[in-house]
């Protein structure tokens, strides 16, 4: 098989929803950071890491071999955990979130984008297609 | 971000950007579900698509250069215009290599995105979950 059958088929329509949200979170950590970093550490610190985390899975994901499949497996189950915990951080302290990052509510603001994406992504990753092939 | 109370912020332009979006996710998603690859009616749509979400884009940026701006933030509102209006080029070539349902289902995703997309940057224009 294509050893970067990973990225085709489903895998492609991953790696689109990937590109939206790397842009997105790129762009609103950056903005945030760099001007209103001191109002709410916390929530820009973790955009910033939400954003790193979708770097990462972005372009692993849209690489082949072996490395890049652990490197996506890995990042995209960060980025499960991450939107489980600041999701439900943001609901019990909204306090601590005055501005919304990408997982605050489970991504509510994002129509829970960020909380099906990384679902979807591992299911795919584990599937029998988007498996590096076996040696 | 709480839900916006009303539609009152969505402008004509937002509408028929937005309705357009959502019919060629539409046309597209179905075509997908019928296992067909990207073909004429498809990607056709996305080019009017991408045409409008062009006009789109453009009379922001004529309004903008006229001293009108935003309630809500101008970093976010180009933020979001720039992906819509790059997302159906991105799509189709994209789908040009995926001669499967699958090229078919990018058309749609980036079709319903840009749609979605477009009524996030009325709200940031009028200022609608921003407080």
């Amino acid at each position: 098989m294509n050893p970067d059958h990973r990225r085709h088929g489903p895998g492609k329509v991953i790696l689109v929803l990937y590109v939206v949200f790397v842009i997105g979170s790129v762009s609103r950590a950056g903005y945030q950071i760099l001007t209103r970093w001191e109002e709410a550490p916390l929530a820009y610190g973790l955009s910033a890491f939400a954003a790193a985390v979708y770097v990462v899975a972005t372009v692993s994901l849209a690489l082949p071999g072996d490395r890049a499949w652990w490197l996506s497996v890995t990042t995209i189950s960060i980025e499960l955990a991450g939107v489980l915990i600041v999701g439900l951080w943001s609901v019990l302290d909204p306090a601590a979130f005055p501005d919304a990052t990408v997982w605050s509510r489970f991504g509510q603001g994002y129509l829970y984008i960020p909380l099906v994406l990384p679902v979807i992504g591992l299911w795919w990753l584990l599937s029998p297609r988007g498996r590096p092939p076996a040696r | 971000m709480n839900e916006p109370a009303g539609t009152g912020y969505l402008d004509v332009w937002t509408g028929i950007s937005l309705a357009l979006g959502l019919v060629v996710a539409g046309i597209c998603g179905v075509a997908a579900l019928r296992g067909r690859p990207p073909g004429r009616v498809t990607v056709g749509a996305t080019l009017v698509l991408q045409a409008v979400l062009l006009a789109y884009t453009v009379r922001y940026l004529v309004v903008s250069l006229q001293g009108q701006s935003p309630v809500g933030p101008v970093w976010e509102l180009w933020a979001y215009l720039v992906t819509v209006v790059l997302l159906p080029a991105v799509g189709l070539l994209w789908a040009r290599d995926e001669h499967t349902r699958w090229g078919t289902l990018v058309l749609a995703a980036a079709a319903f995105i840009a749609a979605v997309m477009c009524g996030r940057v009325a709200q940031i224009w009028a200022g609608v979950g921003f407080s």
